[in-house]
């Protein structure tokens, strides 16, 4: 099959024309041996199949960062039959450069004006004709989010692909950048573009686009989307009314009450009823906890991520952030990160890989297996606690001074200097509801893949620690650090499950607070405890890959101390009784 | 010259045009050089609270001051 490959500076829409060659079908591969994702799909293009990778973003074939290093690697290693190579046409005399280098090493290379759109509302004129005679290979314009020129774009590409392969590469590009090639690049193709490219009036900004940066606005607007994307949308409507109609409504009132009465009849051997549908059961747990609330809280966290995501928000709270991360040692694009991680804290793992140091990832793992709560967490604790909203802002509190102080001692501890701080900031834009979804239905699949068969491992593996009585061993090892903490014996499960999943071990606790076991104070006891507790077992899986067995034991050593110590002052603090 | 300023020390609102960049920190340079921000080239300082944002052309980019220190200009009036 012919393999093509979109390349393209970050956020020129590469995505979007991914989504819409292969629509919507995507493995997410790991590329052999490396560490950044490659998309890879199928599009039909002339009546057959035909490959499409979505590379991570690029500016040069001589790497700078290691995700350009991965895309370099790609481009060299493959038998690629056509480089599409996407632009933000506004912005072409610093995205040419990149065409003239994939040029210079022989790559058979389409160019795509894209966000064409805007640049006619900034007034930029380009002429196209003229552009394709001087490089030599076809120009398209387009402007993909509203599907403009898709179809000649496909066209294009076909008639690349049917034309006879290019001769093999000889040269390498060297493995690093350096400043006089680019300048010399710069200068190239700025020649290049001399009357063919002119630009519009001086570029203004829109009060919204001013309002995110001013001083004192940005921080103002700062606040109101954490609160209205955070707790209104997450907290309120995913972990309140999705999970009361899903769970409450669905699962708990229709479903599985009908299931445990079909059971009880049909299926007379007992353990395996209840390995189905008893306390730990596949369907009463696992798919209960997953589908019923996970899901709902972890998708509308998804959802909002994707509107900031797309609306280019997310790069100014990291300027926002900038000055504050430093004191921990961190950079302004750690809010990446972190905010995702208040969505999946694995995933967010996954992602500190776009920090530059190695030294900023293990401080920002550190952190989200110590302070960040998921969106699971975050959702059931805003439900259970908000009754009470003095013990909710004590919470809040207690996890805030343990993220900085925590950050900060971190960063005292280990060695190094943080990265300086570069980031371009992306025009505000208003998003489409349908690359939104499209987002939000691409992790909640990653989710979905990754998490359900660990939730129904975890309901089989309780289910054989009951059978066997195990699991009142593990109680009783567990019941004096509880006691310490002043909370019943019955948390010991929950705080079991906490450790498998910790998303999980809130569910369980949710459990618990409906059924009377907990008073409000030992409730905020264990919120505080199981939000400073160690990640998930997927978040561990996902650390010793992407930080290796030492660092990761001894993150999560050091998280499990911290956190047993933070319930322990809580406790003493509200004047709760050792139990 | 007598003009010639870092970056840094441009006012809110001011343009400047890039007469060198200091090559102390080649990497970070060279990411900054592939945004556009090169020699000959003019540049508005947005903001500097609570970090520097610059325009260049249609792009803004938003640097610490470390960086905003390796860039000298001449103010343009």
């Amino acid at each position: 099959m012919k393999k093509v490959a979109l390349i393209g500076n970050p956020n020129v829409g590469k995505s979007v024309l991914f989504y819409q060659l292969t629509g919507n079908y995507v493995i997410v591969a790991n590329y052999p041996g490396t560490t950044v994702e490659i998309a890879q799909g199928t599009a039909q293009l002339g009546g057959r199949p035909v490959i499409v990778y979505d590379s991570p973003g690029m500016y040069s074939l001589s790497p700078i960062t290691e995700e350009e290093a991965v895309a370099r690697r790609f481009l060299l290693e493959e038998q690629l039959d056509c480089l599409v190579h996407v632009t933000d046409a506004k912005n072409l005399p610093r995205m040419l450069p990149l065409t003239l280098e994939l040029l210079q090493y022989g790559f058979p290379v389409i160019l795509v004006l894209n966000m064409m759109d805007e640049a006619e509302k900034a007034g930029v004129r380009i002429v196209q004709a003229e552009l394709s005679r001087r490089l030599g290979i076809p120009v398209v314009q387009t402007s993909l989010t509203h599907g403009r020129g898709l179809q000649v774009l496909k066209r294009a590409i076909i008639t690349v692909l049917n034309q006879a392969p290019t001769a093999k590469r000889l040269i390498t590009p060297p493995a690093e950048a350096d400043p006089e090639t680019i300048l010399q690049r710069h200068h190239e193709a700025a020649q290049l573009l001399h009357g063919v490219y002119r630009p519009g009036p001086a570029a203004g900004s829109s009060w919204l686009e001013r309002l995110t940066l001013h001083p004192v606005g940005g921080l103002l607007l700062m606040f109101v989307v954490l609160y209205a994307g955070l707790y209104l949308f997450v907290g309120r409507f995913g972990a309140g009314t999705l999970v009361d109609l899903l769970e409450g409504v669905l699962l708990g009132e229709i479903v599985l009450p009908a299931v445990t009465e079909w059971l009880a009849h049909y299926l007379q051997w007992a353990p395996l009823r209840e390995l189905i549908s008893g306390e730990f059961g596949l369907l009463t747990l696992g798919f209960r906890y997953a589908f019923g609330i996970i899901l709902p809280i972890v998708s509308s966290f998804f959802f909002i991520f994707a509107v900031l995501e797309d609306s280019g928000y997310l790069p100014r709270l990291a300027y926002w952030a900038d000055r504050w991360l430093e004191k921990l040692g961190l950079n302004g694009r750690a809010v990446i990160p972190l905010t995702l991680g208040l969505g999946c804290g694995t995933m967010a793992v996954l992602v500190t890989r776009t920090l530059e140091s190695v030294r900023e990832r293990v401080l920002a793992t550190f952190l989200l297996a110590l302070a960040i709560p998921c969106s699971a967490q975050l959702g059931l604790i805003l439900a259970l606690l908000s009754p009470q909203p003095h013990y909710l802002l004590v919470w809040l509190g207690t996890i805030a001074l343990m993220f900085i102080s925590g950050g900060m001692l971190a960063a005292k501890i280990l060695p190094g200097q943080r990265a300086p701080f570069f980031l371009e900031l992306p025009p505000l834009r208003l998003p489409t509801l349908n690359a939104i979804l499209q987002k939000t239905f691409a992790r909640m699949r990653w989710y979905l893949q990754e998490v359900i068969p660990v939730f129904l491992l975890i309901s089989i593996f309780l289910w054989l620690l009951q059978q066997t009585g195990l699991l009142e061993t593990v109680v009783e090892l567990l019941q004096p650090y509880l006691g310490m903490l002043g909370l019943p014996p019955a948390l010991a499960a929950v705080f079991l499950f906490g450790f498998f999943r910790r998303d999980y071990g809130t569910a369980g606790l949710y459990d618990l607070y409906q059924t009377g076991c907990l008073n409000g104070a030992q409730l905020l006891i264990a919120s505080v405890v199981l939000t400073l507790f160690l990640p998930c077992l997927a978040q561990l899986a996902m650390m010793i890959r992407e930080r290796g067995l030492f660092t990761a034991v001894l993150i999560s050593f050091c998280v499990a101390v911290l956190a047993f110590a933070a319930g322990l002052v809580v406790r003493i603090v509200l004047g709760v009784p050792a139990l | 010259m007598a003009d010639d300023i870092l970056l840094c020390d441009l006012r809110v609102g001011e343009v400047g045009k890039i007469v060198e960049l200091s090559l102390t920190d080649r990497k970070n340079i060279g990411k900054m050089m592939r945004l556009g921000i090169i020699p000959g080239v003019s540049v508005c300082l947005l903001r500097r609270r609570p970090g520097f944002i610059l325009q260049i052309g249609y792009t803004k980019v938003a640097v610490d001051r470390r960086l905003a220190a390796l860039i000298r200009v001449r103010r343009q009036h």
